[in-house]
């Protein structure tokens, strides 16, 4: 997979001109690697994403999203890959249950009744499944919409800032809920926060943007590789990165 | 014993207009004024004698048929219009003409160009609603929700089961409106149509007892047509508008 965007530019608003917010992001993501995407809130992330997925067509690029690698046929109509989507508030549809909500984004009937069975027990959902949204908690959203992302087997998981505005002890247990379910199934994700922590403690590589407009500063592997990471080496790796995110972001980038 | 509330308030209020009316009659003492009973006794006579419900079905038949193709061609060409700004902005004149264009100018034309036929009146009435429709839908599909639009379309839905399953469900409030408002404004149509043009239903009847002064005549078959109407909302609109809330807190 290799992801190419030469420049993405959001046309002029009122007085304010055209604005470009990514110039020259290049990357490859490994079949199977899980890529954090680190940068100030604003920088052109969740563009970044939605470039990826698809749901921005109005930029020069080229994202070639074959070769992810699966024997498996992909389960899409046209044989595109199939794509996971987190976005940073769950988006689950009010008017359908928790199961429909899952139902509804698998390609065929054929075998989602199982699929869906084993994902609810997976986010640990299977008493909400006939429950709809609006009376799920902020938690069992955020694993609702895991879920769904889940239940398709993607090809390609995008997760955009998803434990953003809930409590940490809860952000905690969907984080070791995400490391969970792709151990089950290894998938190539693509992750964006703004929290260096949660990035180490997850991904295998780090990607960081700066702003105006945002580029690639630094391409960072982190060590040891998943899924042998502790508490302890998060922490040391943190520390070692904060002094460079420090000399990375020194131009200004907290003026959000 | 009785207690004070709200649930009995349609009944109440009801019951007050019947008595109201009932009293009025009794004072005028008029032919031009008949009550309540007078009229519900017209009715009861009409039912009895077989000649009321083949009027009041065919008129209930044209309301349904151009109800239902005003609103399928509203919904599509509002949903259109309101998602695309270039649609819109070409047509938008189009229906701002259509809008203000008089029902009988309409149902005269229709009868002219297309005869004094079936066909005529469906188009007459169909084109009289349309616009209605097309404003309200159009107001609906422009506040849907970009958020649920970009799920669908992460996820590869296509557009089939996006339109059903989340871009419909959107919907429903401004469809319910626009089928309420409809109903209302259609039967009204079809009558003028069908006294102009037509030699049954409601409208037809109304055109008689006009003639011969029957006001109790007059009365009777517009308050039939008003009970199957209230049928309807009670019945059909909004069982359906419980089932498509259920899901809200």
């Amino acid at each position: 997979m290799r992801i190419h965007i030469r420049s993405k530019r959001f046309p002029a608003v009122g007085d304010a001109g055209e604005k470009l917010v990514l110039e020259n992001v290049a990357f490859e993501p490994q079949p199977g690697e899980f890529v954090a995407i680190f940068g100030p809130s604003g920088c052109g992330k969740t563009t970044l994403l939605n470039i990826v997925a698809g749901l921005d067509l109005d930029f020069e690029v080229s994202v070639d999203l074959n070769g992810i690698g699966r024997d498996r046929p992909s389960p899409t109509a046209r044989n595109e890959p199939a794509i996971g989507y987190v976005f940073q508030t769950p988006r689950l549809l009010p008017w359908k249950t928790v199961e429909d909500n899952l139902r509804l984004v698998l390609p065929s009937e054929h075998d989602a009744d199982d699929r869906i069975e084993a994902v609810l027990r997976a986010v640990d959902l299977q008493d909400a499944r006939h429950v709809y949204p609006n009376r799920l908690s902020v938690g069992m959203s955020r694993r609702a919409a895991l879920a769904r992302a889940f239940v398709v087997e993607p090809d390609l998981l995008i997760l955009d800032e998803p434990f953003v505005s809930i409590d940490s002890a809860t952000a905690n247990r969907l984080r070791d809920l995400l490391s969970e379910l792709l151990s089950r199934l290894p998938t190539t994700v693509l992750f964006v926060t703004h929290d260096l922590r949660e990035a180490i403690a997850l991904a295998d590589r780090i990607l960081f943007l700066s702003t105006h407009p945002a580029h690639i500063t630094a391409d960072i592997t982190i060590e040891p590789p998943r899924p042998h990471r502790t508490t302890a080496d998060i922490d040391a790796f943190h520390k070692k990165l904060q002094t460079k995110v420090a000399s990375v972001f020194r131009t200004g980038d907290r003026s959000e | 014993m009785l207690r004070w509330r709200p649930a009995y308030f349609p009944t109440l209020s009801v019951l007050v207009f019947l008595v109201i009316w009932q009293a009025a009659a009794e004072v005028a003492d008029s032919t031009l004024l008949p009550g309540p009973l007078a009229v519900f006794a017209v009715m009861t006579e009409a039912a009895l004698s077989g000649e009321l419900l083949p009027h009041l079905a065919i008129t209930l038949l044209r309301v349904a048929v151009s109800f239902v193709v005003a609103m399928l061609i509203g919904t599509a060409i509002g949903i259109v219009m309101g998602r695309s700004p270039a649609i819109n902005r070409l047509f938008d004149p189009w229906l701002i003409v259509l809008l203000n264009l008089s029902a009988l100018v309409i149902i005269i034309l229709a009868y002219i160009w297309v005869g004094l036929t079936e066909a005529a009146v469906i188009l007459a009435v169909a084109i009289n609603k349309i616009p209605n429709v097309v404003v309200t839908m159009r107001e609906g599909a422009r506040s849907l929700d970009r958020d649920y639009l970009e799920m669908a379309e992460s996820f590869r839905l296509g557009s089939r089961k996006t339109l059903v399953h989340v871009v419909m469900p959107q919907l429903y409030p401004f469809l319910t409106a626009a089928a309420r408002s409809g109903l209302a404004l259609i039967w009204k149509i079809v009558l003028v149509a069908e006294l102009l043009g037509r030699s049954n239903g409601i409208g037809f009847q109304l055109n008689l007892y006009f003639q011969l002064f029957d006001i109790s005549g007059i009365l009777a078959y517009a308050f039939a047509f008003i009970l199957v109407v209230q049928g309807i909302e009670v019945g059909v609109l909004r069982p359906l508008e419980r089932r498509a809330h259920r899901w809200r807190r």
